[in-house]
């Protein structure tokens, strides 16, 4: 019984460091299924057209994909464009995928690496999210940050005074994100 | 216009008959019983291997509160007669057609769930019906009955259980009439004919569904016969189920008398045992009768109960896997999975309507390893080309300094690989999408990535390693690795001989991954 009670987010949050060690430790389910979902979502995602969202698998590989997202709007983030990766493990979407910022992000929640910290990719992942959501949720997270549990002192003191983060932000973005994208 | 109206309905319905975890059909749709959340009976139980609350509102559950809910099942297989006749009619015939088909199949599903609450109809329902009737009845005169018998003749479209309770219904005035000629039985119909006496009969429900059995049969096989026809019959068939119990009741006082412990009723001892086994057997008919639901598997079958995998040793977890038939090679933790992954897979069979048998279950189990197994090789490798640029910095720094280093090498590569090399790097540029689609078609058609589709896309994923800046940059040796004839071997002829293939990517990418970790050290 011990062994069913494990939190998987542990596991994910040591796969941020180790994923070669994640690969071997993870339960593996058969990678056809989780196939046929992510086929189901990319083909959801292309017909919906999502506004200020969007992702594709990188290659052919189907257990990566990038997506992209647009600042949303009246928040400091309007008009800016950030571009991510998702890691999809074979336990998807019984576990979370690793979400990153590709292009440099400078937000309360992001760390310098891309990082993501966000209650749903990690204890309160349920396997009903799916790129879509995620996606809009981290939209979200721009224009509404935890600033209680920051990965980004910086920027969450800056938060309050919102005029002074816009400045520090578009000089951010203009340093180390336009080069990326 | 309701051409596509009927259309639009039938996409809702698909998305509400959605599993919301694998984003598909259901496949033996399992309820939570505290929230009434709906999910494939496979994909909760592996939610619930990793984590014990309902996926959409987090309520704490386990496998325990799972029940199946065969009614989301019957409306899958109607919605997809439905969609399939839509296509149909749609392309052959016009809307008419559609429309019609349409109503039919809404009459047969009307048909399939009506036996469900007739069988399982409350007694105390049937009480008050039997009485409502019954009072009337006993109201209304002689002339007036033949009236009542016609309001309340059956209509055909109804469910069984009204069907029964009206046929009842009229059947008891009817009793009081014909009581000359039904004189040997008559005293048993006492207490139906008034109903005061009914009422208080009634109160055990045997009495009510015996009387409901008794009079299906009779009733539903000639719905064509009138009225009276019927009901003639039916003391008939009273008469001779209770003839044993009740023979002479009218004369003999003096006969010794015993309670029935089951039904309470009063019977010659002579008889008694034979009418406990009667009683009984009837009880036992009565329970099977409103078991609607077919059994469940058990819960305690020592074969397939969860195991504490951490207080077995590795020799015990192997013992019972091959008690179950599974193979029992490989360490302890794939030993685990398995077990779980048959575990899961079991209890997902037994929630079916006709779960087929273990041995199945198990070759299938031995396949789908065999298949992962074939395709780990392919997705960890797969999984390791992202992993490489993983520190994204370290990796441009790197590139910056080398660049002159590269692009010499990158050139001289390109001469060596003269024609198809620099299609493929096109491929890679500008067309990252169509592997994909030819990926998804097959996909979604067979639910099986085929063996050859596979390795091509090894393949394709292969080459494209090798082409692509980043990778080739890291590690130089990469290009020295394969010979320009091997590749072309490879590249001419696509899918001409898989084994061979295989092997000689395998040999290829053993060639990548050195370089590939030794990269690190070089950074």
């Amino acid at each position: 019984m011990s062994s069913q009670n494990v939190n998987p987010a542990t596991v994910v949050v040591n796969s941020a460091n180790s994923r070669k060690a994640k690969d071997t430790t993870a339960t593996k389910k058969d990678s056809v299924s989780v196939k046929k979902r992510l086929q189901q979502e990319l083909m959801g995602l292309m017909m919906s057209a999502e506004k200020g969202v969007s992702a594709f698998p990188e290659g052919d590989n189907l257990f990566h994909w990038v997506g992209t997202i647009e600042g949303p709007k009246d928040t400091v983030y309007e008009g800016l464009k950030y571009r991510l990766t998702l890691e999809f493990s074979s336990a998807y979407p019984y576990e979370p995928p690793t979400v990153r910022f590709h292009t440099p992000c400078f937000h309360p929640n992001v760390d310098e690496h891309g990082n993501i910290c966000l209650d749903i990719l990690k204890e309160k992942w349920s396997a009903l999210y799916e790129v879509r959501t995620i996606l809009l949720s981290i939209q979200s997270l721009l224009g509404e940050p935890n600033n209680e549990s920051p990965l980004n002192v910086q920027a969450a003191d800056m938060w309050s005074s919102q005029a002074v983060y816009k400045k520090h932000l578009l000089n951010h973005y203009e340093k180390h994100a336009k080069s990326t994208l | 216009m309701e051409a596509t109206q009927v259309k639009q309905h039938i996409k809702l319905m698909k998305e509400i008959l959605t599993c919301p975890i694998c984003k598909e059909p259901y496949k033996t749709a399992m309820m939570i019983d505290l929230c009434s959340h709906n999910f494939c009976s496979l994909c909760i139980r592996r939610y619930f291997n990793i984590k014990q609350e309902c996926p959409i509102c987090g309520q704490d559950v386990s496998s325990s509160n799972l029940a199946p809910n065969r009614i989301v099942d019957t409306m899958m297989q109607h919605h997809n007669q439905l969609s399939s006749l839509l296509q149909i009619s749609s392309k052959s015939t016009g809307e008419n057609k559609l429309l019609h088909d349409e109503a039919d199949i809404m009459l047969t599903t009307d048909t399939a769930f009506n036996p469900k609450p007739a069988n399982s109809m409350q007694p105390s329902v049937v009480l008050n019906r039997l009485t409502e009737t019954d009072s009337i009845s006993s109201k209304t005169k002689q002339d007036e009955n033949d009236d009542i018998s016609l309001q309340n003749t059956p209509d055909f479209s109804l469910g069984i259980a009204e069907f029964c309770t009206q046929s009842q219904g009229f059947s008891l005035p009817l009793t009081v009439d014909d009581k000359d000629t039904f004189s040997g039985s008559c005293d048993m119909f006492v207490p139906y004919t008034t109903s005061e006496d009914f009422t208080k009969t009634c109160d055990s429900n045997h009495e009510i569904e015996e009387s409901l059995m008794l009079a299906q049969p009779v009733v539903l096989v000639k719905d064509e016969v009138s009225p009276v026809v019927k009901l003639s019959r039916l003391p008939e068939n009273f008469a001779s189920t209770r003839a044993n119990e009740n023979q002479g009741d009218s004369d003999m006082e003096s006969v010794e008398k015993t309670g029935c412990p089951v039904c309470g009723l009063n019977v010659e001892t002579e008889n008694i045992n034979h009418h406990i086994d009667h009683c009984l057997a009837r009880e036992e008919r009565n329970s099977s009768l409103r078991q609607n639901t077919p059994k469940r598997y058990k819960r305690n079958n020592p074969q397939v109960t969860k195991l504490a995998y951490n207080m077995l040793s590795l020799r015990g977890l192997q013992r019972k896997l091959r008690e179950i038939g599974l193979p029992a090679d490989g360490d302890k933790l794939e030993l685990k999975r398995r077990h779980q992954e048959f575990l899961i897979k079991y209890q997902a069979e037994q929630d079916k309507l006709q779960p087929r048998r273990i041995s199945i279950l198990i070759e299938e189990l031995i396949q789908e390893d065999e298949r992962r197994r074939a395709s780990e090789a392919v997705t960890s490798r797969q999984l390791e080309y992202p992993c490489s640029i993983q520190n994204e910095a370290d990796r441009r720094e790197h590139l910056k300094k080398h660049e002159k280093q590269y692009q010499m090498l990158e050139d001289l590569a390109r001469k060596s690989f003269p024609h198809h090399q620099d299609v493929n790097m096109d491929n890679v540029e500008d067309s990252g999408e169509e592997p994909l689609k030819e990926l998804t078609s097959h996909d979604c058609g067979e639910g099986i990535v085929p063996e050859t589709q596979l390795i091509h896309s090894t393949l394709d994923v292969e080459i494209k390693l090798q082409n692509l800046p980043s990778l080739s940059a890291l590690s130089p040796e990469l290009y020295v690795g394969p010979s320009p004839s091997e590749h072309s071997l490879i590249d001419n002829n696509p899918l001409a001989n898989g084994n061979e293939k295989v092997s000689q990517v395998n040999q290829r990418h053993s060639h990548l991954e050195k370089p590939c970790c030794s990269n690190d050290t070089v950074v």
